[in-house]
């Protein structure tokens, strides 16, 4: 008897799509998978879509949810998926795009079209905020290893792991410069590792894309910021950035105080 | 008069459907329905600071994170009075080829060629073509490889900001891309011979504005002056953006471009008319062989086009990298204050002319922005050349017709989530 294969669909809803992209640079490593699991939705691989009738293993969103179209084809994907996984920072977090929630709505929206009648642009939630998520696969744009071994643990019928290491200890075992030290807002010690601190390998601060620890120690960080003279109000710049603003105890990191 | 709709266009970057009439002559109708959300990345850029801003826009697109990198980091560098050194912009020339080869990569072979055979599902393609998917792959993966090694990262580079590189990328790895670099054209040769020789195109004869760069000797992709193919007009980029009008419509996350109120070209087909002299020497073989004139006023030869620049971009990056490679000591990072100014950029992404432009205050902070991006500016193209086909298809079952409508629609490589922003 031929072995079940995970139906899989891989959807986007309002993104970049890099998630995918990237998940599509593991070669022949993406084909090879096709023994284990079948696709059946993965829009930049397929004309049809067919993903509605069909009662799918897993499925993977990409991206926010920000038009009514996209937010009935999330609950949706929900009723007939056994699992639903947040891919990628927009899906898990928030991402970039939730920064348009710290502006005025309306003001923006009118900035950027002179004709706003029928332009859908909804607050920018992460997608727990209308479904159950079962697991997060982290980053901006997720990391194609992690993601194939989130596959191949889903195929092997355990719950995908993601280790609780700072991105701070990936980046000090690899020897890159601490731009903390340096008095630069760096979210390191306060976030889930697990990318290699690719940013900081590129002289980047770490902005927290795969979301918190945890236990994250944010009073700590944010005191020993402080003492370097860097300003609340500089600290929730960065924090905004991927909406881990909306993560941290909003108590420690009021800009009145 | 009948009406085709089309809810489900799969297989562009982006959400998109269609809707058109056939009817006679003028009576035909042709409307792109673009069908993402509008993030308002316009306004997200807005009260931060300008070294936020590459960032910010890279995530426009992820096929094609860099083109948004760079535009928006050219755009920054005038507003600040910024010179990049000759090695910075040498090294920004082979990221952006870099990039147009794998977004190519992606759209040749995966998106739009498997139209061409008659294949709506890659995975079918994949089993019938192993060689050559592998091939594609491979060679994609190649220039994402170098886009690691030059932006820390291929979508949504790290290591390319405003005022050149942060760290300077390994002098190594880029000789092990250069020595490889052989085998790998190697394999962009047989998929582009297979695309080129199994792809069949329908005839079909359109002709417009083809709006590219221009430089002398160069097939420009980072600078150089605007060149409007029907007027045979060579413009300051200044001068150009005067002169576009972006109309905002009720429904339309899309906001359609036109030029002196005329809709144009932007793409690889529009860069092979207009440059076509300033190609590299096999490139220019392989759209010779094809025995198509020039101008190319079929559109669907876009996908023919970007396979020849696939070809290209490699020799060019041969001849760069090894440029680059003789370099000692490359200063890769400049100096600069912050200032207040106001600067604009047009490069060549993948898919066309991309504009970026700013305004800071004193303090660096973002008081104004616009992008614009190729696919806003052909799609009123795309439906002008829709409405001409029509007709000529009204013979055709449906099921045909759909096809090749959207078959036309891919050609062109549409990237919604880059048009809608």
């Amino acid at each position: 008897m031929a072995p079940h294969k995970l139906k899989i669909a891989l959807v986007s809803l309002t993104s970049c799509e890099g998630c995918y992209c990237e998940f599509l640079g593991l070669r022949e490593r993406f084909l090879a998978l096709q023994d284990r699991v079948k696709f059946v939705e993965f829009r930049l691989f397929e004309d049809d879509h067919h993903f509605e009738a069909e009662n799918l293993d897993v499925v993977f969103i990409e991206g926010s949810p920000i038009t009514q179209a996209n937010i009935e084809t999330l609950k949706r994907l929900r009723d007939v998926s056994k699992t639903l996984i947040a891919c990628g920072a927009c899906a898990h977090i928030g991402g970039i795009y939730h920064m348009k929630n710290y502006s005025d709505a309306e003001k923006t929206m009118k900035y950027v079209y002179a004709e706003t009648t029928g332009i859908e642009s909804e607050t920018v939630k992460p997608i727990s905020a209308y479904v159950t998520v079962d697991y997060a696969l982290p980053t901006c744009p997720i990391n194609r290893e992690e993601m194939l071994r989130f596959i191949y643990s889903l195929v092997l019928g355990k719950g995908p792991q993601i280790h609780q290491n700072p991105v701070c200890y990936e980046c000090a075992s690899r020897g890159y410069e601490c731009l903390l030290q340096k008095g630069e807002i760096c979210l390191g010690p306060i976030t889930q590792g697990g990318c290699g601190a690719i940013c900081l390998k590129s002289k980047q601060t770490c902005f927290g894309c795969r979301g918190l620890l945890k236990k994250p120690q944010v009073k700590n960080w944010l005191n020993l910021l402080k003492a370097r003279g860097v300003t609340q109000r500089e600290i929730n710049k960065v924090l905004q950035v991927y909406g881990v603003k909306e993560l941290v105890p909003q108590e420690l990191i009021d800009e009145s105080k | 008069m009948r009406t085709i709709k089309i809810d489900h266009i799969g297989k562009t970057e982006g959400h998109l459907g269609f809707e058109g009439a056939l009817g006679s002559g003028d009576m035909s109708s042709a409307r792109i329905l673009t069908q993402e959300g509008a993030r308002l990345i316009e306004g997200i850029v807005l009260n931060r600071r300008y070294s936020d801003v590459p960032i910010i826009t890279s995530r426009i697109c992820g096929v094609c994170p860099i083109v948004h990198n760079l535009g928006a980091i050219l755009a920054l560098e005038m507003a600040l009075n910024i010179e990049p050194t000759k090695e910075i912009t040498l090294l920004r020339k082979i990221f952006n080829l870099a990039q147009i080869i794998h977004s190519h990569a992606l759209h040749v072979f995966f998106l739009s060629f498997p139209d061409f055979i008659g294949i709506s599902n890659d995975f079918d393609l994949v089993k019938k073509y192993p060689a050559e998917a592998v091939a594609a792959l491979h060679f994609r993966d190649w220039a994402l490889k170098l886009c690691d090694t030059i932006g820390g990262r291929a979508t949504h580079p790290i290591n390319s900001v405003v005022g050149g590189f942060n760290v300077p990328p390994s002098s190594e790895e880029l000789q092990v891309a250069l020595n490889g670099i052989e085998p790998v054209i190697d394999q962009a040769l047989l998929v582009v011979d297979f695309v080129k020789r199994k792809a069949r195109v329908p005839k079909f004869t359109n002709p417009t504005n083809y709006v590219t760069l221009k430089k002398n000797k160069e097939y420009a992709h980072l600078d150089g002056d605007l060149f409007l193919s029907d007027t045979l007009e060579r413009v300051k980029v200044k001068d150009f953006i005067y002169n576009f009008t972006e109309l905002s419509l009720p429904y339309e996350a899309v906001k359609r471009v036109e030029h002196d109120g005329q809709t144009y070209f932007v793409g690889a087909l529009a860069r092979l008319n207009n440059n076509f002299d300033d190609l590299n020497p096999v490139a220019k073989s392989i759209w010779e062989k094809l025995k198509v004139d020039r101008p190319c006023y079929n559109s669907f030869y876009n996908l023919q086009a970007q396979a020849v620049e696939i070809v290209h971009a490699f020799e060019e990056i041969q001849k760069l990298l090894t440029q680059y490679l003789k370099i000692k000591n490359p200063k890769l990072r400049v100096d600069f204050t912050v200032n207040p100014g106001r600067g604009a950029s047009i490069i060549e992404a993948p898919r066309g002319i991309l504009f970026h432009y700013y305004e800071l205050n004193k303090d660096g902070i973002v008081t104004h922005s616009n992008i614009v991006t190729p696919t806003a500016q052909f799609l009123a193209n795309l439906e002008f050349d829709l409405k001409e086909f029509l007709p000529t298809i009204a013979k055709y079952d449906e099921a045909k017709q759909k096809h090749l409508i959207k078959t036309l629609i891919r050609a062109y490589d549409p990237c919604i989530s880059c048009a809608t922003h």
